[in-house]
């Protein structure tokens, strides 16, 4: 099982019993599947325990699997449903939000602060990303999930529109319909938040 | 203009994510540098997309993730096993799910083969029992109007006729000549080629007959239906009404045909009666197939009997024509045609049509011939008369008197001898080139018919017809109630006979009330002869063995005084002796129980209430 294999051979090979191509899928697309998860239920536990049960559903599912799509969509359907249910089951509580302080960490830091600095960032680049980013955050949270779902499928999974469709369920022109309004939304929550994107790259923003 | 930039918009999210294709993102990024709106939308796109890029990917953490590879593991491991389930589970199934279909494809290749490719001889036999199906239904149309270009007609036949019939009915001449019927109806009788074959049936039918009169009649009709061939069982099937009369009838139409000279096939126009008119005719004959099945075997009074048979249902039914050679249509241009047809008719009794068959080949003959030949014929003579005569008078006519046949008993001698009278005697063979008639190939069945038929026939082939004519119906009115005494006398002949049968069927099945039924039945029908001797035996027998001895007293002593020297009535009187000598167990006990209710009597009267109104 070499690099250049594909997502579908390694899923075959899995569902022959190969078990290494299946830790070769993890180690491929957990971290992708971790964000997208991650940001769309905006909660870390939780979005753990999704991405595990993501992988668990995909073990159990290897024997009827037919690569009829890519591996990536199947994966990411199991994910988005499991968003859905998982993000239905927060609707009866009151769920954390990424600004409110984690009980994990204890230290009083929400979930934008705690993500990862780039690494070999200058320090102020680093501060202005640890306040840029429960912005950034908010600003995603503040769309519709089913505008959320399609701009993290594509602007963070690097997944295409015809792709999204079939993930999401929808056609392809209701998922641009959906990623426009989701960029439209973005960038006036995002005006609202004193976020430039011009003034990103230079480390200023409105706030 | 506005609705062309509005389409690049729609496709300024695609190019800004890079999935147009390269022409259409080259003419995109041609029209937005020179369309400011676009080129906004693009920039605000990208804006958002720059702002929002600055969100790191966050790692995934590593909690869960050796269980879940564990997991992975084991399911890996059942899926190995699962796959080889699968093979050895593919390995075996497969060639067998192949070869079970393999199989039943060819077991439904072979039973539809099968199917399809029925035994010839069973085609055939279908193929004529529709042809007897499509003939049996046949209107009752009137024998004058009726078509004979079913079986006349070379063409309307079927093919698969056989070929003994064709030969009966066309090609009967040994030489092969076809003439024309209207032309040369004389000739071709000449050389009408004898039935050997059927003399030879009717010789071992008449043996048989004198072995056992009841049984010589079946015996004798199963051996021609048999040696009649194919042909036989076609006409006869069709016009006997089925069953054995079948054969019968075929054998009929072939030998009668045959005697005819074969005329019919050559003669395109000719009519003979149809098949169906037949079958009305031979009506009254077959209805009564008690009296037809056990009427005595012989030949030379078939020809009586079947018209007196059908005399009498010609008073059942008036449009029913008394005698089937009177049948023949008054426009049949033929006449021996339409009578072969008729003959073949009552087919039923194949000595009947014999006879008739006979009559018919040598009526026609010259008169030359005279005497002796074309007598025989009274059908044909009869034929002849109705082409000038009323069919009424012709029907009445049909009857052959057979005080003249008497008479003229030497000439009847001259003709082959009657099989019931000569067996071994021969057919004489056909003169065909003098012109005189062919020795009549079936042999004439009793000389007294003949030579009344003689007559007739003579008549036919002179010119004085009429007054000869008159005079023989004359003759045939005075004998008609001879020959209806002479029918009921057969059919009561064939009810004894019958009883009899059924006497001794009751006593195999141990039916002593039933033997004794029909035995009674038969010594009521006026038996004689061995048929009263077994009677009264039968009897006599019965009623001993049911213990009623005083019933079968009369029966036995009957049978004692009229056949003393009969093994029956011996055994009957060493019975007796031997009952005389000591009661018989049953009568001992018969007279016991009489002599236990006497003693039980008096006891009754003081038996309980409820059995005084039983008294009373």
């Amino acid at each position: 099982m070499g690099p250049g294999t594909s997502d579908e051979q390694l899923m075959l090979a899995f569902k022959s019993g190969d078990a290494r191509a299946f830790a070769t899928l993890v180690q491929r697309h957990r971290q992708a599947v971790y964000n997208f998860v991650l940001r769309y239920v905006g909660h870390r536990q939780r979005a753990e325990d999704v991405l595990q049960e993501t992988w668990l559903k995909v073990v159990r599912s290897s024997g009827e699997y037919q690569p009829r799509a890519k591996f990536t969509t199947w994966v990411f359907t199991i994910a988005r449903n499991l968003c859905v249910d998982a993000a239905r089951k927060e609707s009866y509580r009151k769920a954390d939000s990424l600004d409110a302080p984690t009980s994990a960490d204890g230290e009083g830091r929400s979930l934008g602060e705690v993500v990862p600095d780039e690494e070999g960032a200058s320090p102020d680049r680093a501060a202005h990303n640890a306040r840029l980013r429960p912005l950034l955050t908010k600003a995603i949270e503040s769309l519709p999930a089913e505008q959320r779902e399609v701009f993290l499928l594509r602007e963070y999974q690097g997944i295409g529109f015809k792709e999204i469709a079939e993930v999401t369920g929808v056609n392809e022109n209701t998922v641009k319909s959906r990623m426009r309004y989701a960029l439209e939304g973005l960038r006036r929550r995002l005006a609202e938040l004193g976020v430039d994107g011009e003034l990103v790259g230079e480390g200023r923003t409105v706030a | 203009m506005k609705t062309a930039v509005h389409q690049y918009e729609d496709k300024l999210l695609e190019f800004a994510y890079g999935e147009l294709p390269a022409n259409e993102a080259a003419a995109v990024d041609a029209h937005v540098r020179g369309c400011t709106r676009c080129s906004e939308a693009l920039s605000q796109i990208q804006s958002v997309r720059s702002t929002m890029s600055a969100l790191p990917l966050v790692p995934a953490p590593d909690a869960g993730l050796e269980s879940l590879l564990a997991y992975a593991e084991q399911t890996a491991k059942r899926n190995r096993e699962a796959r080889k389930k699968d093979v050895w589970w593919r390995r075996y199934l497969m060639p067998l799910a192949s070869a079970a279909a393999l199989m039943v494809v060819g077991v439904v290749a072979w039973r539809a083969s099968q199917e399809f490719n029925p035994d010839p001889a069973m085609i055939a036999l279908e193929m004529q029992k529709e042809r007897e199906a499509a003939q049996a239904p046949a209107p009752p149309a009137p024998a004058a109007a009726a078509p004979v270009q079913d079986v006349t007609k070379g063409g309307a036949r079927p093919e698969n006729e056989p070929a003994a019939l064709n030969e009966g009915l066309s090609g009967a001449r040994p030489d092969g000549v076809a003439a024309d019927d209207s032309d040369a109806p004389v000739e071709r009788r000449k050389a009408a080629a004898p039935a050997p074959r059927l003399d030879a049936n009717l010789e071992m039918a008449k043996a048989d007959k004198a072995a056992d009169p009841a049984d010589a009649e079946k015996k004798k009709l199963g051996l021609l239906a048999g040696e009649s061939g194919e042909g036989g069982f076609g006409l006869g099937s069709a016009e006997g009404g089925g069953g054995s009369a079948a054969g019968r009838g075929g054998l009929d139409t072939k030998s009668v045909d045959a005697l005819a000279g074969g005329k019919v096939a050559s003669k395109p126009t000719a009519k003979s009666v149809p098949q169906s008119q037949a079958k009305r005719e031979l009506a009254p004959v077959t209805a009564s197939k008690q009296s037809r099945d056990n009427a005595p075997a012989d030949f030379g009074l078939m020809d009586d009997y079947s018209n007196a048979a059908q005399r009498g249902a010609s008073k059942k039914a008036a449009p029913m024509p008394a005698p089937q050679v009177a049948e023949v249509p008054k426009e049949a241009p033929v006449a021996d045609t339409e009578l072969s047809k008729n003959q073949r008719a009552p087919g039923t009794q194949g000595v009947w049509g014999l006879g008739t068959g006979n009559s018919s080949g040598f009526s026609t003959g010259p008169g030359a011939s005279g005497g002796s030949m074309g007598g025989l014929a009274q059908g044909d003579s009869v034929a002849d008369r109705q082409e000038a005569a009323p069919e009424a008078t012709s029907r009445k006519k049909a009857v052959t008197p057979q005080q003249p046949v008497r008479a003229e008993e030497p000439v009847a001698q001259a003709l082959p001898p009657p099989p019931s009278a000569q067996p071994q005697a021969e057919p004489v063979p056909a003169p065909a080139a003098t012109g005189a008639p062919s020795a009549p190939s079936a042999p004439k069945t009793r000389g007294s018919l003949s030579i009344g038929s003689l007559s007739s026939s003579t008549r036919t082939a002179s010119p004085s017809f009429g007054a000869e004519e008159e005079a023989v119906q004359v003759a045939e009115d005075s004998l008609g109630a001879d020959r209806d005494a002479q029918l009921r006398q057969r059919q009561v002949a064939a009810e004894r006979q019958k009883n009899l049968e059924a006497a001794r069927s009751a006593s195999n099945r141990n039916d002593r009330v039933t033997e004794v039924k029909y035995a009674l039945a038969v010594l009521n029908a006026g038996a004689q002869g061995y048929e009263k001797l077994e009677a009264l035996k039968r009897i006599c027998d019965a009623y001993e063995a049911m213990g009623e001895y005083d019933r079968g007293q009369p029966y036995c002593d009957t049978l004692l005084s009229e056949f003393p020297n009969s093994a029956a009535a011996q055994a009957v009187a060493q019975r007796r002796n031997r009952m005389q000598k000591a009661p018989a167990p049953a009568k001992r006990a018969a007279e016991r129980k009489y002599e236990f209710d006497d003693e039980k009597a008096p006891a009754k009267p003081g038996a309980p209430a409820e059995a005084a109104p039983a008294r009373d």
